[in-house]
C-alpha cells in the first residue's frame, strides 16, 4: 500500500509541499509510517492524517489505507 | 496523547539631571547587598520636572515578583491610577530588567517595558532582546521608572551612574529609529552605546508604535512606543562599564553550564538558528491555523513564496538569497534572528539605497502579518514592510492585521478610494502593502487611519466585528478555531491577544481535548510569567524546565528559588496584572474573541467546520485560576498568593 508523506518544517529547509510516497504493508498504522521515516524522535512530532490530527497516543491504533496523506511536523512554538 | 503534554511540563524540566544640555552626575550606586545579581537601584525620571534620581529597588517585591515583567508590573500598580488615560502624563512607563539580565545565563539579555498600553488601555508588558537590556544592567541600573510628560522632546542619556535628560529638538525628534541611533552615537562619540527609541510612528501616536533597540529588536506590542511618544521622550541611550555580580559565582557558572549543556546541542536550538521562527509558516499552513485575509481563511496559497525555503532560495535577479545570516541577542546561544537583503531591483527599493543594505529580516509573526494576513505572497514587499516597521517603530503584527482589516473594509465598500486618496486596498496587493506601511510609518494621509489599529479603525468605518483583536490587540499568527488552546490564551491574555503569554502549541498541534485546555493555558501562563520576569528569553524553554531557570536564578540571587516557587510567583504576577486590568474597568466580558472566530467555522485544515469553543473552556479556566464567575480573583486566591 502506498501513502503520501509531507514532511513540514524539518531541517534543512525544504519547500513545504514536497511530498514523498512510501510503501507499507497492508494493515499498517500511523506509527509504522513514522518508524519508516527514520525520525530520531518520531513521538516528538505532530501528525495529520488527511488533514485531521492524530494524537501521539493513538498512532499505534490508527490504521492507514492506500492513498492516505500523512503530514509530519515538529511542534514548534511561536516567536 | 498525554505524553506530549507531559513533555511540555514546565516544572520538570540623588542627584538629578534637568531637561536641556546640563549634565548632573548621579550619586554612586545605592549600596545594599551587592553580592547578588541585583544592583538594587532604580532610576526614577520625572519628565514633568526634568529630574533623574536614584532610589533603592524594593527587594521585598523582588522576592515576590522576581523582576522584569513581574516587578515592573508591581511598580506600575503602586505608582499609577489604573484609570488614567494611557496617553496622559499620569501613565507610568517602566523599563525593567530581570535578575538574570546582563549575566552569562544563556539568553540573559531581556528587558520588559511595562505601562498602560495605548493600543489596549490595559496593562502592557512588552519584552525585547538585543543588547539594550544587558547594557542597562552593565551601567548599574535594574529599572528605569518614568513619570509625567516633558514639555519639549528630550532623550535620556545614561553613562554608568550618570543620567541626564537632553534636548531632542533639532536633533533626533522627527528622525527614524535608525537615524536616531546613528546620531546619538555620533554626538556622544560612543559607538558602543545602546539605544532604545521610537520612530515617527511613536511621535505621531500610532496606537501600535513600538520601542526599538539595536535597530531591529523591539518591545513591540500594545503601543508602548505610543506612550513613550506621548511623553515627548524620544530615546534612552545607555553605556555601561560597571558590570553585574552574582551571589555565588561558582554555583552560577555550574548552573549556567548545566543549562547550556541541555540547550546547545538540542535540535530545537539548531532549528531556530537554522530556520528561525519563520519555519512555523509551513506548519500553520499545513495545519490550517494560518490567519489569511483577515482571518477569512486559515490557509494561504502563497506560502511557498514567502516561507523558510523561499528565504534561502537564490533570486533570479541577482543570484542572492533573502537571508544573509542569523544573529543572536546578548548572551544568547540560539541565534534565531534573521539578517536579510532585499532584491535590489524590487519596486519598493528602487531609488532608495538604504533599503538595499542588510537589515533585520522576517520572522514568523512578521511574515504572517505582512504576507497571508494581507494576502501578499511577495517576500521582498514583506521584507520591505518589516524594514519600515523597524525604521519607524511599528509593531508589524498590529500593522499587518490593521491593514488586513482595512482591506476587508475596502472589499465590502466601507472604505472607498476617497478615504484612501486612491490607494487600492486590495487583498494580495504588494503595492498596497508597501504604500500602506510608508503612510502608517509617517502618520500621513490614510496612514493616520491605519495607525488607529484594527479596533478603532473598524469602529470608525462601522464594522467593529471585522477587527481581529482580543482586548483591542491584534491577533498573532494563529487561528483559534483550529488551535483551541490558543483561542483561550488570546481571550485571557492580560495584555490582549498574544502568542507568547501561554504555551498551548504542542497540545493544540497534537489535537488535545477541549477539556484539557484550561489547565494547559493556566499552568503555562504562570510559567511564562516567571520566565519573562527572570530576564531570560522563552525560547530555551523548548528544552528547559522551570527547575533550570530556578537553579540559575538561585545561584545569581542567593534566594531559594525552586520550580514550584517560580510557578507560584508566575501565578501571583498573572493575578497582579488581572487586578490592574479590573481596576481600569475591564470585566470578564472582555475575555472574548471576535464574532468571526466564535461563530464562523474554519473553511479548511485540521479545524475545518470548527469555531473557537470559548464557552466550554473559559469557565474551567476561571475555576482553575480561583476566580469567580465574573473573572475576579477570589479573596481565598489572593490570600493563597499573599496578595492581601
Amino acid at each position: 500500500m502506498k501513502i503520501t508523506v509531507k514532511m513540514v518544517a524539518l531541517r534543512p529547509p525544504s519547500p513545504p509541499n514536497v511530498e514523498r510516497v512510501i510503501d507499507l504493508p497492508e494493515g499498517s498504522v500511523v506509527a509504522n509510517a513514522l518508524s519508516k521515516l527514520g525520525l530520531a524522535h518520531p513521538d516528538g512530532h505532530a501528525t495529520l492524517l488527511n488533514d485531521e490530527t492524530v494524537p501521539a497516543g493513538v498512532r499505534a491504533n490508527t490504521p492507514l489505507k492506500a492513498n492516505d496523506i500523512l503530514t509530519v511536523f515538529p511542534p514548534l512554538k511561536g516567536g | 496523547m498525554r505524553r506530549r503534554a507531559e513533555r511540555k511540563n514546565w516544572e520538570t524540566q540623588e542627584n538629578h539631571g534637568l531637561a536641556g544640555s546640563q549634565n548632573y552626575g548621579l550619586a554612586r550606586p545605592v549600596q545594599g547587598n551587592k553580592t547578588m545579581a541585583w544592583h538594587e537601584k532604580i532610576l526614577r525620571v520625572d519628565l514633568t520636572k526634568g529630574t533623574c534620581q536614584a532610589e533603592p529597588l524594593n527587594m521585598e517585591w523582588a522576592e515576590q515578583y522576581i523582576g522584569s515583567r513581574g516587578l515592573g508590573s508591581k511598580y506600575l500598580t503602586e505608582e499609577m491610577d489604573p484609570k488614567a488615560d494611557a496617553l496622559s502624563p499620569g501613565n507610568v512607563l517602566i523599563f525593567a530588567t530581570g535578575p538574570l539580565t546582563g549575566t552569562s545565563a544563556a539568553t540573559g539579555g531581556r528587558y520588559t517595558v511595562v505601562t498602560k498600553g495605548a493600543l489596549t488601555n490595559v496593562i502592557a508588558c512588552s519584552n525585547s532582546g538585543g543588547y539594550w537590556g544587558g547594557e542597562l544592567r552593565l551601567a548599574g541600573w535594574d529599572m528605569i521608572l518614568i513619570t509625567g510628560k516633558s514639555e519639549t522632546p528630550v532623550y535620556l542619556h545614561i553613562e554608568d551612574d550618570k543620567a541626564e535628560l537632553l534636548d531632542a529638538r533639532d536633533f533626533i525628534w522627527g528622525q527614524s529609529v535608525w537615524e536616531t541611533e546613528a546620531l546619538i552615537k555620533e554626538r556622544h562619540h560612543e559607538p558602543r552605546m545602546r539605544v532604545a527609541s521610537i520612530g515617527r510612528a511613536g511621535e505621531t501616536l500610532a496606537r501600535y508604535a513600538c520601542i526599538v533597540n539595536d535597530l531591529d529588536r523591539a518591545a513591540g506590542r500594545s503601543g508602548v512606543g505610543t506612550v513613550m511618544g506621548s511623553k515627548n521622550l524620544k530615546a534612552i541611550a545607555v553605556h555601561g562599564t560597571i558590570g553585574v555580580q552574582v551571589k555565588d559565582p561558582d554555583a552560577f557558572h555550574e548552573a549556567v553550564t548545566a543549562a547550556r549543556a541541555k540547550l546547545d546541542p538540542s535540535p530545537d536550538r539548531a532549528g531556530l538558528a537554522e530556520q528561525g521562527t519563520i519555519a512555523m509558516l509551513d506548519i500553520t499552513q499545513s495545519f490550517g491555523s494560518l490567519p489569511t485575509r483577515n482571518n477569512q481563511d486559515v490557509q494561504f496559497e502563497g506560502t511557498d513564496k514567502i516561507g523558510a525555503a523561499a528565504m534561502v532560495a537564490k533570486r533570479r535577479s541577482d543570484g542572492q538569497p533573502n537571508l544573509i545570516k542569523n544573529k543572536a541577542c546578548f548572551s544568547c546561544t540560539i541565534g534565531c534572528g534573521r539578517v536579510s537583503k532585499m532584491d535590489p531591483n524590487h519596486f519598493a527599493v528602487k531609488g532608495n539605497d538604504r533599503y538595499k543594505n542588510a537589515s533585520g529580516g522576517l520572522e514568523y509573526e512578521s511574515i504572517y502579518a505582512l504576507g497571508p494576513m494581507v494576502g501578499v505572497d511577495d517576500i521582498d514587499a514583506a521584507t520591505y514592510a518589516n524594514y519600515i516597521c523597524n525604521e519607524q517603530g511599528m509593531d508589524p503584527i498590529s500593522f499587518g492585521a490593521t491593514l488586513a482589516a482595512a482591506m476587508e473594509l475596502y472589499e465590502i465598500g466601507a472604505i472607498t478610494d476617497a478615504d484612501t486618496d486612491g490607494l487600492k486596498l486590495e487583498f494580495g496587493s504588494a503595492e498596497a502593502l508597501v504604500k500602506g506601511v510608508e503612510l502608517a510609518g509617517l502618520g500621513e494621509g490614510f496612514g493616520a487611519d491605519l495607525g488607529l489599529g484594527s479596533k478603532l479603525l473598524c469602529e470608525k468605518y462601522g464594522h467593529p466585528d471585522l477587527a481581529m483583536v482580543a482586548k483591542g490587540q491584534e491577533f498573532p499568527g494563529y487561528d483559534g478555531r483550529s488551535m483551541q488552546g490558543m483561542a483561550l490564551a488570546y481571550a485571557t491574555s492580560n495584555r490582549g491577544a498574544c502568542h507568547l503569554k501561554a504555551d498551548p502549541y504542542g497540545d493544540d498541534f497534537d489535537g488535545g481535548p477541549i477539556e484539557g485546555k484550561a489547565e494547559i493555558v493556566y499552568s503555562s501562563q504562570n510559567a511564562v510569567a516567571a520566565v519573562d520576569s527572570s530576564g531570560l528569553c522563552l525560547f530555551p524553554m523548548a528544552v528547559w524546565g522551570l527547575n533550570d531557570v530556578a537553579s540559575q536564578l538561585g545561584a545569581a540571587c542567593g534566594s531559594d528559588w525552586t520550580a514550584e516557587r517560580l510557578a507560584e510567583a508566575g501565578e501571583r504576577i498573572w493575578n497582579l496584572e488581572r487586578r490592574f486590568n479590573l481596576a481600569t474597568g475591564l470585566t470578564g466580558k472582555d475575555d472574548t474573541l471576535p464574532k468571526r472566530i466564535l461563530k464562523e467555522a474554519a473553511k479548511s485544515g485540521a479545524g475545518k467546520g470548527q469555531v473557537a469553543q470559548l464557552d466550554k473552556m473559559l469557565p474551567a479556566y476561571y475555576e482553575m485560576r480561583g476566580w469567580d464567575d465574573e473573572g475576579v480573583p477570589t479573596t481565598q486566591t489572593l490570600q493563597r498568593l499573599s496578595m492581601l
